[in-house]
């Protein structure tokens, strides 16, 4: 498991992680992960892209992330692109 | 000093604001009424309903309808399941009422011909237009294009 250093570039996360913020991650080694849980992943729709949300939901065939921003147009995830397979995942926020 | 990677993590939107807008099942409600106005009309215009000429415009309206009924309940879903979010129900707690019911007079609309189903739907998209732009915190004002 190694540490993960992590830039957060938007908004979507706000106001908990703000644009420019540096937070360190845990790297995914199969831990269990809980509801609540800030996740780092690639984007399902554009593999190149890292992001980072909240766990929603934990289901078996991955997970419902969000934003935590309260704007609705601020935040793309599994409202747009469905479950986040375990194989995406890249760390968990510490 | 500890040695770690550093990456890069998007907190982002893919859509900037405005990809929604309930402008497009307004304008798809309202060929839905027009269609089912000229419907009506033509009925009892007295024209020869066993010509070729209206049936063919008869056809080329209940297509449209049907069409124009079904997109506006695509786009009245996609404002539901993907702009509207829990913690939107606090300050409209008949969110989700309102949208099934407006969904359920699509598919009225498009079985029918009912000129009052028709406007009930334009009355619930005007409706969820209200609760769309005072969650964005924005006052716009309802407009018809017909």
């Amino acid at each position: 498991m190694t540490t993960i250093a992590v830039v957060v570039i938007g908004d979507s996360m706000w106001p908990t992680l703000r644009d420019g913020d540096t937070f360190d991650a845990v790297s995914y080694t199969n831990q269990v992960i809980y509801e609540g849980d800030i996740v780092v992943f690639n984007d399902p729709t554009h593999p190149s892209r890292i992001c980072v949300k909240r766990v929603v939901h934990v289901k078996q065939d991955g997970l419902f992330v969000e934003g935590d921003n309260p704007d609705p147009t601020a935040s793309t995830d599994s409202h747009n692109y469905g479950l986040v397979s375990y194989d995406l995942l890249i760390g968990m926020k510490r | 000093m500890e040695n770690k990677p550093t990456i890069e993590a998007f907190a982002h939107c893919d859509g900037p604001c405005g990809v929604y807008d309930p402008a497009s099942a307004r304008v798809a409600a309202e060929a839905v009424q027009s269609m089912t106005k000229k419907m009506v009309a033509l009925s009892e215009s007295g024209a020869d309903s066993g010509s070729a000429s209206y049936i063919n415009t008869m056809s080329r309206y209940a297509a449209i309808k049907e069409e124009e009924s079904q997109k506006c309940k695509h786009e009245l879903l996609v404002l539901w399941t993907d702009f509207f979010k829990p913690q939107h129900l606090e300050a409209n707690p008949d969110l989700h009422n309102t949208f099934w019911q407006a969904a359920k007079l699509c598919s009225a609309c498009k079985v029918e011909v009912s000129e009052q189903h028709a406007q009930e739907l334009m009355d619930a998209v005007e409706n969820i237009h209200k609760m769309f732009w005072s969650v964005k915190g924005r006052e716009v004002s309802w407009i018809r294009a017909s």
